[in-house]
């Protein structure tokens, strides 16, 4: 009997508005969910027209005076139809200078209301200089002049870019100087979306000599100089990687080799080129490999790998591929994985795992994640570095970073088909509980985990572009995004690891 | 050079400039210095003293020289027409309309002496009496056809136009008035009583009157043909227009002064008809001072500024002595001060 072969549909598999197909030569086509329920059209509005508070307040002006101009005119009408009424009494003018006897339909006193209608359109044209409609003329040219001097503000030219202020339209000119508090979560935002690798903890030996901001700062309130002339004379070694701010002799340029768990340090590279979801990108000119990432440390994790020996260069549908350094041999060594699942990182699982087959046919489970869930999946035998780790989490933690905890565990084939028969299944149900089946088919496996180190990541240094002491504006950072009860970004890895700023 | 287009385009002012790095002069940044004045009491107080010692001066001179000039009214309109119907009176061309006014002088009125006749109730303003004239063919005698804005008296009863055509000039005021002082007459000289832009530019010396007062109703005076309009004096007084419904005109000038106790006696043709809609006549007699007829109201503004200036100065120098108030100190403001507060 010939089985329809069967794929799953996940949210991997969606290409959003804007999505950009890549490293793809053909794909089957579905469309889903589009029109004008979808949320997306919901939210496309109109532009509002803004108004400033001088415009409305000339509009509220402008309808007072046309009210008092309407008002006038009634009055006038009225008094005037009353007395054209007069001109003529039983035949005889009283007011015979204007010879109501002989006259148009303007002034005829036989016809006094119809003279009193036409009369209100006169007056209305007569007193219509009572509106000063010139004013708006007035108003727009002297915010066209304000506009002129905005741009030509000294203080709000940016010398390093060569950027003047560019009023763009003179319509809130007066409005200028309104922000008095910015609200922000803190992803990304005042950290430039930006994130370098300075430290880490590989079998519970703390490696990088690096001083974050937090210790920049709490040793300048302290009057320490020793930490300062410490920072200053290893910043100034070595030209500035993006994403790399890690400085230890110990394990830069091969040396792990000769440290005493360099197979502890080998796994712990390997894990930190393989578990990722990153694309490379290589410069055919200069030959340099950048890479595509989900969120800035994952990233930041490859180039720490590269720039410590194995460096991931290819990604395909089924694999991944190294250049790895051979310990034995000190040599550049390729070496391909054959990559069998990824268990994706969500805030619920805080945690993400890739299974690869190396070219020897094992099997391996690496794993990555907070210390709050990583550690209760160890394995229960005891590890002689796993408070010393621990502690080291707790230091980074101190120290402004964000950390995560890597392990991994080696899998035989028969624990690997039981899995990968249920997990298969469970992706390509349809049911309601389609969710709960892939975490529990995924949680058999993430368990008896072999610890391997943490990882420290600092934030980019953005909080200096902000002049907050000149402008008087109070900045309040949240910590995530649940704090403000929005759904975290569909495309991004939302780490939950927080730490204070 | 600016290449952007602006989000909001349709609804702002769209502003495209050469973006080139800001001149750093005074007028760009908004730095040039000007004068801030500083309203101390001292300066407060002074200038109101000082707005005060002018104007009470001004406005008593005022006053006095307004209190100098002699002014006489006369109403004779009721007093004038002996008969219960006034309007039939007036219209009836064969009844004598004369009547003798007699007006004793309670000062001297040195000359020359105005003569006005003032009526009131009389809307000279109204908008079709006022748009009843043809500025053109009172200038020139080639404009002599041009009527159309002159309805309803434009044309005679034969079709050929009226000059000059309109209202304004078809209700012409017709009173005359003759002057007897102590018994002799005095004659009034009715020259030079109108502007002299109108005589030489507004009215044409080419310009003679044609058809006036030819129709089937009179409203006013009657013109001499022979004389040209620009020596019509008694029309080109009439004909500029007044503002408000009471108004004087003025009809000529006493050259000789007129003693105290002095009787004058007035002949008047009373011929203009003001009882249709209730209007009254009066003729009024008046020196003049270097500020102009009898007028009070300058006098007492600046008397009435003036006085309450010294009442508010009065007002600061106790409030200054019993609540003084410290100067102001510019350092104190939020943007000035070396630690702000807002700053944590």
């Amino acid at each position: 009997i010939e089985i329809e072969e069967q794929y799953p549909l996940s949210p991997q598999q969606i290409l959003l508005r804007d999505s950009k197909l890549r490293n793809t030569e053909y794909v089957y086509g579905v469309v889903i969910f589009t029109g004008h329920d979808t949320k997306v059209m919901q939210n496309a509005m109109k532009a509002p027209s803004k108004r400033s508070k001088i415009e409305r307040k000339m509009d509220r002006i402008i309808y007072l005076l046309l009210s008092a101009l309407v008002l006038i005119s009634v009055i006038g009408s009225v008094f005037f139809g009353i007395t054209t009424r007069d001109d003529l009494q039983d035949g005889r003018p009283k007011r015979w200078y204007l010879r109501p006897d002989d006259s148009t339909i303007y002034f005829k006193p036989t016809k006094a209301a119809i003279s009193a209608i036409l009369h209100f359109f006169t007056a209305m044209m007569l007193y219509g200089n009572f509106i000063p409609i010139s004013l708006y003329i007035s108003i727009e040219i002297v915010k066209l002049l304000q506009a002129l001097f905005i741009n030509q503000d000294i203080h709000m030219y940016h010398e390093e870019t060569d950027t003047p202020a560019h009023a763009r339209t003179s319509n809130l000119n007066e409005e200028l100087g309104q922000v008095d508090t910015i609200l922000t979560d803190k992803t990304g935002t005042l950290t430039c979306n930006s994130m370098e690798f300075i430290k880490c903890s590989i079998a519970g030996t703390a490696y990088g000599r690096g001083i974050t901001e937090v210790e920049r700062a709490m040793a300048k309130r302290k009057g320490s100089p020793l930490i300062a002339d410490m920072a200053s004379n290893t910043q100034g070694s070595q030209a500035a990687i993006k994403g790399f701010n890690f400085t230890d002799e110990r394990v830069m340029n091969g040396n792990w080799v000769s440290q005493p768990h360099s197979g502890v340090i080998q796994m712990f590279l390997r894990l930190l080129a393989v578990c990722h979801t990153c694309i490379p990108e290589v410069d055919e000119e200069s030959g340099t490999i950048s890479y595509e990432a989900e969120s800035p440390d994952e990233a930041a994790f490859v180039v720490a790998a590269r720039e410590l020996g194995f460096t991931f260069y290819q990604r395909t549908q089924t694999g991944v591929f190294l250049h790895e350094l051979d310990p034995s041999s000190g040599k550049q060594v390729d070496r391909s994985y054959k990559l069998l699942h990824v268990l994706e990182f969500n805030s619920a699982r805080k945690r993400m795992s890739v299974i690869v087959r190396n070219e020897e046919g094992k099997i391996f489970l690496f794993s990555k994640g907070a210390d709050s869930v990583m550690f209760e999946r160890l394995s229960s035998s005891d590890c002689a570095y796993r408070e010393v780790t621990q502690d080291h989490i707790n230091e980074y933690a101190d120290a402004g970073l964000r950390t995560l905890v890597l392990a991994y565990r080696q899998l035989d084939e028969a624990e690997y088909a039981n899995f990968d028969r249920k997990f298969t299944a469970a992706k390509n149900s349809v049911s309601a509980d389609r969710d709960e089946m892939i975490e529990e088919a995924a949680d058999l496996l993430e368990r008896k985990l072999i610890l391997l180190g943490a990882t420290a990541v600092e934030f980019g240094h953005a909080l200096r572009q902000f002049s907050v002491r000149s402008t008087g504006v109070g900045v309040s950072a949240r910590r995530d995004a649940r704090d403000l009860h929005l759904p975290p970004p569909s495309q991004s890895h939302s780490h939950s690891q927080t730490t204070s700023t | 050079m600016c290449l952007e287009i602006d989000e909001s385009f349709s609804s702002g002012f769209f502003l495209c400039f050469f973006f080139l790095s800001p001149a750093d002069s005074k007028f760009t940044q908004q730095e040039l210095p000007a004068w801030k004045p500083l309203y101390t009491p001292g300066i407060v107080i002074g200038a109101f003293s000082l707005i005060g010692i002018i104007f009470i001066p001004i406005g008593l001179v005022s006053i006095a020289a307004s209190q100098e000039v002699v002014e006489l009214v006369d109403k004779y309109d009721g007093e004038c027409v002996t008969a219960n119907d006034k309007v039939g009176f007036i219209q009836d061309t064969k009844t004598d309309k004369a009547c003798t006014r007699t007006i004793t002088v309670p000062k001297p009125m040195k000359g020359p002496i105005q003569v006005y006749y003032q009526l009131e109730n009389f809307y000279q303003n109204h908008r079709r009496y006022v748009k009843s004239r043809s500025d053109k063919q009172l200038r020139s005698k080639e404009f002599s056809s041009v009527i159309k804005t002159c309805d309803p008296e434009a044309i005679s009863e034969g079709g050929a136009p009226i000059v000059p055509c309109g209202l304004i000039a078809w209700s012409l005021f017709n009173d005359t008035f003759t002057f007897s002082v102590n018994k002799k007459t005095v004659q009034v000289n009715k020259k030079n009583i109108a502007w002299s832009s109108d005589r030489t530019i507004k009215f044409g010396s080419d310009v003679f009157p044609e058809n006036f007062q030819k129709g089937g109703l009179i409203g006013g005076g009657q013109l001499n043909e022979k004389l040209p309009l620009s020596e019509q004096e008694d029309l080109i007084v009439w004909m500029r227009t007044a503002a408000l419904p009471t108004f004087r005109k003025l009809y000529g000038r006493i050259e000789t002064d007129i003693m105290a106790s002095d009787e004058i006696t007035v002949v008047i043709q009373n011929n203009y008809n003001t009882y249709s809609f209730g209007g009254t006549k009066a003729l009024v007699l008046s020196t003049t001072s270097w500020i102009g007829g009898k007028n009070n109201f300058i006098g007492f503004a600046y008397v009435a500024i003036g006085t309450i200036s010294f009442l508010i100065a009065l007002a600061f120098v106790g409030l200054n002595m019993v609540k003084p108030r410290t100067l102001g100190d510019p350092s104190y403001l939020s943007w000035n001060k070396e630690n702000p507060d807002y700053v944590q």
